[in-house]
């Protein structure tokens, strides 16, 4: 199968027979009529089906992606706005009053700085000994889309392991899954899921939701985050959260 | 098909060959289909460069702190990370160990604390802060500057507060950044050093000491307000082995510190009468005629004079009775040091932050030049030398644009680092106050007051004096701009704050003010984030400045660490150090060429008469007694005194807020005379409250009879997360010497006082 | 007598800068709180002064090492060649019994990989030919590297006070006793 392709920017690999030249991006319409204006109704039925839950997914995993890589408070609550419309809170509305700026601060007062955060978004802050920058998970990570064939545009400077750029692998790896099948890509996959992002996303969680003074909207992202590792790896939501090491 | 095991991946992903061909011909086609989703990672690999299997790529590096030690640093690399710091071993003085600070710079350099990029805080001391990017922080710091010159006609609004949180000598590219903005207001002046720099320069015409890896050669040693087992660790083994060849070790002190520990004797003397003591040695010298006649008659003037005085005011009773020292002792330590050949003292820092430090230190010296140990390999009145430092300073001399205007009149000396001498007949020059008194001329400069401030290698909410009243003027600043590494006292209340490199993530290079070694700091690793030099930034500035106002700035729009260290050095100070080019410091530091490890070992002095001078007109002329003599210390406003020294766990503000250093020293604490907290029901480990007319500090008491019962003593420093800061109590007294040298005088920091009851 | 590393304590010539146990931490990068050389200050009753004198302590590489003896999933060996004590990560299920057991707290806990480690010697440094971290970065020479069987420093004790004396164990590391100097106090302090 080949695929589409298209704009830059957070554009969903779609798979397809035809190559088109238009398709929206995933943050505008719902997977579902991007499927539906592409494809003859009898053919993709089942692809639909097939399709329907890696779009799903894939929307949730490009908005995550898109929160964490933001750098301003429009971008960020963009990607909230995308990620409550694709699974609303099950508790009601995440507080709209959170203005654009107030959704900045709080962003930077977790993952940004200028202060020390609370919730360090770099896998070796939780899976290396010293809990520091560039360790050997950030090698890891580096490793895994050395042989995905992609590399990080920073070079050096911004770790690896940062949850965007290894969110925006996994986006790489539903891409080739889906593409095709093969074992070495899904032991590879398996292991960057289980051995990887498994064991520290689920404690970066964990210190989102045990830091003071959270809005809503970045609560449901850390939960949105959680369920999305459960789908993928068929694990259980985890009920009993580890306390936060930071 | 077998699953393919967690291992098995491993090993593959280990190797960059394996890895690269792992997924085979799924990404022939693969890579480019992927981009449109994928939008941060790139296809293509990066060029890891040189990998080395199981070798790593060696760095000569430099520590850049403001510490006697400047030690020379072998950084290990590898894949482009830090992974551990050595010293080198072709220093004999750092001779291949780092102290607790240096060796926890990996901590440092990948702290998830650091600052990363470029921020705004959305009112000061909000906590708010929205991120930048480069170039709309110096378009923000641009049009400020553009507004203030436009309000003022000037850009005496803008004020730089720089020190020395980073000594690489081309952090001198932030003055060179102001000069190249136009006329600006400076603060100038040291905390450090002053009242003894003044005072060296007006008996021997220069601040020069001793090679210290010359002390072995002493016979008798006296350590005066210094405390080399925590500050110059790497000084210890040289004074170790001159104990091991038979020379006596004396440490003068008002605190029992590590260095008394190891002392062959311990004299405590009252903080602050330490010219006192000294006069007393002095005079029984004098009335044993155990001094060097013939030294003194050739090599000095106001000999005499100075005699006259001693057997005038001086006697060792006097002398006991202000310095607390038995009169015997003064008498008998005074015979040892005169009759050792040759003796030397090592005078601290410390001893010189009082109201009469500049007088303590013209003693100390003169103490030493009369017993003939001026000039002796071994002797020495051991306080600093820049000799050193002779580079260009390139970074630092830049060029005013041409219509700038600034203020009116001759300027003096910018600190002790401006070498460029007073400059008379010009029209224009920047603007100088008072550093130690930063909170306090904020406050009082008008016509412009200070509007912008720019801090840079200084962490003045953690450091600078009477803190409340720095808060106070922090109020009237409309804008502060930051660049440092950690979220400090001071980037809490800036209003834009610029991440910078360490040393690791730069080129630079750095001399020491008190060993002879010269250290090249080649660029270990790639800046980590968005973290610039501090050249770097100013070239950023001016790229904006110039696109916003043709003409506004002259600092090149592009810099390069390395060419920038590379243009620092002449021919003068390749000389000195024997070498004819800077690159053959990247095999390692060299030491200087020395004619003899003695300064003054030809007994012909810098000064107006070409001799030591007891009598010193230039003294005279700044304000002070021409005549070497005793000076009234403060008179205390509180019941108790209170010392704030250095910790040995960081430098000032520096290392103690890594967890590294929290995990051996983990909170501050105030030390008590067991006796003195008795007497408030203070117990070992009881909250307390220190409090005096500056503020107050609560924190936990440890008794110890080390400290006298008179005393408080507390260690300066920035603990992260702890609103702890001793400048909470210490008032911005000046000492009596500086402005010579520095610009201004220095300040009394262990003239304060205090009161302590339980919390 | 076999060849047996150990180190030498020099608490005369040891300022308890904490220089070692940083060397340690540069090195390895041990989690926060973990601490593999710890620089301990001396009791008042031991050194009439306020830490002012230390001891700086790892692992002893004991001659009969107590944390090998208690381990049920054989994680320690003792070398051959030299006598380092190894501690083996990938063998060791965490139960916690040699750090229960080692009356000198070499073996450390570590929450997050929830094994023990300790003191390695620096092995592989040794195999390499250079000394170990925390004996390379003393500034005044007072922590060495010493073997045992050729050792000969007449002021050493074993033993020292305030040091467990654990005979059975036979720990490898020497000590030199720290000195007093004289002091002169102002007469009403005396």
């Amino acid at each position: 199968m080949a695929a589409l392709a298209g704009k830059s920017g957070g554009v969903l690999n779609i798979v397809a027979r035809n190559s088109l030249d238009c398709v929206s991006s995933p943050q505008e319409n719902t997977a579902w009529s991007i499927v539906t204006s592409f494809w003859a109704p009898k053919k993709i039925f089942c692809e639909c089906i097939y399709l329907g839950r890696i779009l799903d997914n894939d929307i949730i995993l490009i908005s995550l992606r898109d929160f964490f890589a933001a750098r301003d408070g429009h971008a960020m609550a963009a990607a909230c706005a995308t990620l409550t419309k694709a699974a609303p809170p099950a508790d009601g509305h995440p507080a709209s009053a959170d203005t654009a700026d107030e959704l900045e601060y709080a962003f930077n007062r977790l993952f940004v700085g200028p202060g020390a955060v609370p919730a360090p978004p770099y896998a070796s802050v939780y899976l290396d000994p010293d809990h520091g920058l560039m360790g050997e998970s950030t090698r890891i990570a580096a490793a895994v889309y050395d042989a995905l064939g992609v590399s990080s545009p920073s070079n050096g400077s911004l770790p690896d392991d940062h949850l965007a750029l290894e969110l925006d692998a996994a986006v790489v790896f539903h891409a080739l899954k889906a593409r095709e099948q093969s074992a070495e890509l899904a032991a590879l996959w398996d292991y960057f899921l289980r051995d990887h992002l498994m064991l520290w996303v689920p404690l970066f969680v964990a210190c989102i939701k045990q830091a003071p003074d959270v809005p809503p909207a970045i609560s449901h992202v850390a939960s949105l985050l959680s369920a999305w590792l459960s789908e993928e790896s068929g694990a259980k939501p985890v009920t009993h959260v580890p306390p936060c090491i930071n | 098909m077998s699953k393919i095991t967690k291992q098995e991946i491993e090993r593959i992903l280990e190797n960059p060959v394996s890895r690269r061909s792992f997924l085979g011909g799924l990404l022939a086609t693969g890579a480019l289909v992927i981009l449109p989703s994928c939008r941060l990672l790139r296809p293509g690999t990066v060029d890891t460069g040189q990998v080395w299997e199981g070798g790593y790529q060696t760095f000569r590096n430099a520590c850049s702190r403001n510490c006697y030690d400047t030690c020379s640093i072998v950084s290990y690399v590898k894949n482009g990370v830090l992974k551990f710091v050595e010293g080198a071993p072709e220093s004999s003085f750092t001779a291949g160990g780092l102290c607790v600070k240096g060796n926890s710079y990996v901590r440092r350099v990948y702290s998830p604390d650091r600052i990363k990029y470029p921020m705004e805080q959305q009112g000061r001391g909000t906590g708010k802060w929205k991120r930048l990017s480069w170039d709309e922080a110096m378009d923000k710091i641009a049009r400020k500057i553009l507004e203030i010159k436009a309000r003022d006609g000037s850009l005496l609004g803008l004020a730089l507060s720089k020190y020395s949180g980073s000594f690489g000598i081309t952090h001198y590219g932030v003055e060179g950044m102001m000069s190249s903005l136009g006329y600006t207001t400076r603060l100038v002046g040291t905390p450090c050093w002053p009242a003894g720099m003044d005072a060296q320069n007006f008996d021997m015409g220069n601040m020069l000491c001793n090679d210290p890896e010359d002390l072995p050669l002493a016979r008798y040693m006296i350590v005066w307000g210094a405390n080399p087992a925590w500050c110059s660790v790497h000084s210890m083994k040289f004074l170790y082995a001159a104990q091991e060849a038979g020379a006596k070790l004396v440490v003068v002190d008002p605190v029992f510190t590590q260095t008394a520990a190891k002392s062959d004797e311990y004299v405590q003397v009252r903080t602050g009468e330490d010219g006192a003591l000294a006069l007393g040695m002095c005079r029984h010298i004098l009335d044993r005629s155990l001094y060097d006649k013939e030294w003194v008659t050739a090599h000095s003037i106001g000999f005499d004079e100075f005699a006259a005085y001693l057997r005038e005011h001086v006697t060792i009773e006097w002398a006991a009775q202000k310095s607390g020292v038995p009169a015997s002792h003064i008498a008998a330590i005074a015979e040892e040091f005169a009759q050792a050949r040759p003796a030397t003292i090592w005078i601290g820092y410390g001893m010189q932050r009082h109201v009469n430090g500049g007088a303590s230190v013209r003693i100390l010296d003169a103490l030493v030049a009369m017993t003939g140990n001026i000039g002796k390999p071994g002797g020495g009145a051991r306080y600093a030398q820049m000799q050193t430092w002779g580079f260009n300073y390139h970074a630092k001399n830049q060029k005013q644009p041409e219509s700038s205007k600034g203020w009116i009149g001759a300027s003096g000396p910018k600190g002790e680092f401006d070498f460029s001498g007073v400059k008379e007949n010009v029209k224009y020059a920047d603007r100088t106050i008072n550093i130690n008194k930063t909170a306090q001329e904020i406050l009082d400069t008008k016509d412009p007051q200070v509007r912008m401030l720019w801090v840079a290698c200084k962490n003045i909410l953690s450091q600078d004096f009477d803190r409340p009243k720095m808060l106070k003027a922090f109020n009237k600043l409309e804008m502060v701009v930051v660049a440092d590494q950690f979220f400090n006292q001071t980037v809490e209340q800036a209003d834009i704050v610029l991440p910078v490199t360490t040393f690791f993530e730069e080129w630079n290079v750095n001399a020491s003010y008190w060993h002879y070694w010269l250290s090249l700091n080649e660029q270990a690793v790639k800046p980590l984030h968005e973290a610039k030099s501090d050249i770097e930034i100013a070239a950023a500035l001016s790229k904006r400045m110039n696109e916003l106002a043709p003409g506004s700035c002259t600092f090149p729009t592009t810099v390069d660490t390395k060419d920038w260290t590379a243009q620092e050095f002449n021919k003068k100070e390749l000389d000195l150090f024997g070498i004819s080019s800077w690159e053959e410091l990247r095999k390692g530091p060299v030491k200087a060429k020395l004619t003899s490890s003695a300064p003054w070992s030809d007994g012909v002095f810098a000064t107006p008469s070409k001799k030591y001078e007891f009598h010193s007109d230039l003294c005279a002329k700044n304000g002070h007694d021409a005549l070497v003599m005793y000076k009234e210390g403060r008179p205390a406003y509180d019941k108790l005194r209170l010392l704030t020294p250095h910790s040995k766990f960081g430098i000032n503000s520096q290392f103690q807020n890594l967890d590294w250093m929290a995990d051996f020293n983990s909170e501050p604490y105030v030390y008590i005379h067991p006796r003195t907290a008795a007497l408030r029901g203070i117990g070992h480990g009881d909250a307390v409250r220190v409090f005096n007319k500056v503020g107050e500090v609560r924190l936990a008491a440890q008794l110890t009879a080390d400290v006298p019962p008179d005393t408080l003593l507390m260690y300066e420093g920035w603990y992260k997360g702890l609103a702890f800061n001793c400048q909470n109590l210490v008032d911005d007294l000046s000492s009596d010497m500086g402005s010579f040298k520095t610009g201004a005088p220095g300040v009394a920091i262990h003239d304060q006082f205090a009161d302590v009851v339980r919390a | 007598m076999k060849k047996q590393l150990g180190f030498y304590v020099d608490a005369k010539r040891c300022i308890g800068c904490f220089a070692c146990a940083m060397a340690c931490k540069n090195q390895y990068h041990q989690a926060s709180g973990v601490v593999w050389r710890q620089v301990y200050p001396l009791k008042e009753e031991i050194y009439p002064h306020h830490e002012r004198a230390f001891y700086s302590l790892s692992c002893n590489h004991c001659e009969h090492p107590v944390c090998m003896e208690v381990c049920p999933a054989s994680a320690y060996t003792k070398r051959e060649q030299d006598g380092v004590v190894m501690h083996h990560q990938e063998r060791c299920i965490g139960c916690g019994n040699c750090v229960r057991s080692c009356p000198y707290g070499a073996p450390r806990f570590n929450p997050v990989t929830e094994r023990a480690e300790k003191c390695s010697l620096c092995w592989q440094r040794l195999d390499a030919g250079i000394d170990p971290a925390c004996v390379k970065s003393c500034p005044t020479n007072a922590l060495r590297l010493i073997n045992l069987a050729t050792f000969n420093e007449p002021n050493a004790v074993q033993f020292p006070p305030g040091y467990p004396h654990m005979s059975r164990l036979n720990p490898s590391t020497r000590f030199r006793q720290p000195e007093l100097p004289k002091i002169i106090k102002p007469e009403d302090q005396q």
